[in-house]
């Protein structure tokens, strides 16, 4: 802009001078003075030319570039995942439009990646919930002489207040508990592992399933936080005259299915776990007793099984749980579990999992013929 | 899962709570707030309503239990009235009859309140 207005002046100072000194009637002083005059003009025509050339300049850097590279700059920092500050909105209604929406869009991405954050540590946590539930199930299916037992245990995606264990009560008896925390998350998961732990313990040498819930009850009542509970079912099974005896803490029923396919549905009442300090739930929880058979098949569960949805919420149900375990009845043990586990899967249909499901089976082996 | 609203009505000193809907893990905030407020009014002659409810998960019951201890020491107590089948099927098998004395009507539950 500069060498074209000086290129101009200089032209207009070239054209007067030759216009000037081809007029003989113009004297040659005067003829001087104009030019000067003119040329001062022309001078400070190009110096303002100038300075409003530099203005806009200026303008242009400060209403224009310097925001747009700000822009950029922070674009590229929010593009590798750093954090970016608001930027300051200068310039014109265009540029300062788009900074702002950058800004809005910014910190969208800042508080979409704390929640990613949060999510990420809530995982790990989980991850070491289940890490550290798996540790504490039993590793291997003990070996008590004349029954096969077997396990299906599938936590949900959260962790949960699921578990089963086994415990030998005695030479003769060994015992089966099936338990289900109430709630999800890190908490129940905890409150499991201390029932479990408050279960082995007081269950050795004790041969009255409700006696040992009584106090389980106890000493769960002051760990567990109010709104808590957990539902346990306890079988005590004698390895010598079959006799069975049956205690609930609100818990689901108990499945015989006999040999000859009739199924009975067991159910001592008796309110939940850790509510109460015994006042209420010691008069409440009994022992029931039973005689099994050979070929006869046991199954405790949680309500994962029975409340397993489909993609039209229709529950699973207690029915369909006892259909499947009658078919298998007369097939090897584990088929029980493996037919369970087939029909699960046909009638979820990929349905998210929401609940744990845990189911022991129990059955006492034919001898010989 | 669901929606939920609650409501409560007085009928002298006692509080009858309304629950209209689902009670879960998404919801049961909901209905704590409510038990929280009535103990902090001292309003601990409850009786809750469940003609109108759909589902309680065990949060909800856990509500329920939770509840039952700070108003029973405040020498009130918590009653239900009228369950559905469905939330009685759960009551039953969790075996709250034990803590949570449950009624046909909310009239008879009203009158355990008095006599005594």
């Amino acid at each position: 802009m500069l060498a074209v207005n000086g290129f101009f002046g200089y032209v207009i100072v070239l054209q007067m001078r030759g216009i000037l000194s081809r007029e003989p009637s113009i004297p040659a002083g005067l003829a001087e003075s104009v030019l000067a005059t003119s040329t001062l003009w022309i001078y400070l025509g190009v110096a303002c030319s100038v300075a409003f050339a530099a203005a806009g300049a200026y303008v242009l850097l400060t209403e224009v570039m310097r925001p747009l590279k700000a822009l950029v700059a922070a674009a590229r920092e929010a593009a590798l995942g750093h954090p970016v500050q608001a930027l300051a909105v200068r310039g014109g209604d265009e540029i300062g439009e788009l900074t702002r929406h950058f800004n809005e869009l910014t910190q969208s991405l800042t508080v979409a990646a704390g929640f990613r954050g949060e999510r990420e540590t809530m995982k790990k946590e989980l991850d070491v919930a289940h890490a550290v539930q798996a540790l504490l199930l039993p590793k291997e299916l003990p070996n008590f002489p004349g029954f096969v037992l077997n396990v299906m245990y599938r936590p949900a995606r959260e962790a949960s207040g699921d578990y089963y264990d086994f415990i030998k009560v005695d030479d003769k008896r060994f015992g089966v508990a099936v338990a289900d925390v109430s709630g999800k998350g890190m908490g129940s998961a905890m409150i499991a592992t201390v029932t479990r732990s408050y279960w082995r313990a007081l269950a050795v040498g004790q041969r009255s399933p409700a006696d040992v819930l009584r106090r389980v009850n106890r000493a769960l009542h002051d760990d567990i936080k109010d709104d808590m509970f957990v539902t346990m079912l306890y079988a005590i099974f004698n390895v010598e005259d079959h006799q069975v005896k049956v205690a609930s803490a609100g818990h689901d029923p108990m499945l015989i299915c006999h040999r000859n396919k009739v199924i009975e549905s067991i159910k001592p009442e008796g309110p939940p776990l850790g509510v109460d300090d015994g006042g209420l739930f010691d008069e409440a929880v009994f022992d029931l007793d039973l005689m099994i058979n050979q070929g006869d098949m046991i199954a405790l569960y949680t309500d994962g099984v029975t409340e397993a949805m489909n993609s039209k919420e229709e529950c699973f149900g207690y029915d369909r749980l006892k259909e499947v375990v009658r078919a298998n009845v007369e097939k090897p043990a584990v088929r029980v579990l493996q037919g369970i586990g087939e029909e699960l899967e046909k009638f979820t249909a990929g349905h998210v999992q929401s609940d744990d499901i845990t189911i022991v089976t129990v059955k006492l082996e034919q001898q010989g013929g | 899962m669901g929606e939920l609203s609650v409501g409560t009505r007085n009928q002298g000193d006692i509080t009858i709570v309304d629950i209209e809907g689902s009670v879960d893990t998404v919801t049961s905030g909901k209905l704590s707030g409510l038990f929280d407020k009535l103990l902090a009014d001292k309003a601990v002659k409850i009786v809750v309503n469940l003609s109108k409810a759909k589902y309680i998960n065990s949060a909800g019951w856990g509500i329920f239990l939770g509840n039952l201890k700070r108003v029973k020491m405040a020498s009130g107590n918590i009653v239900l009235a009228q369950m559905s089948e469905e939330v009685r099927h759960i009551y039953t098998l969790l075996g709250f009859k034990s803590f949570l004395k449950q009624y046909p009507t909310e009239a008879e539950a009203i009158a355990t309140y008095s006599g005594g």
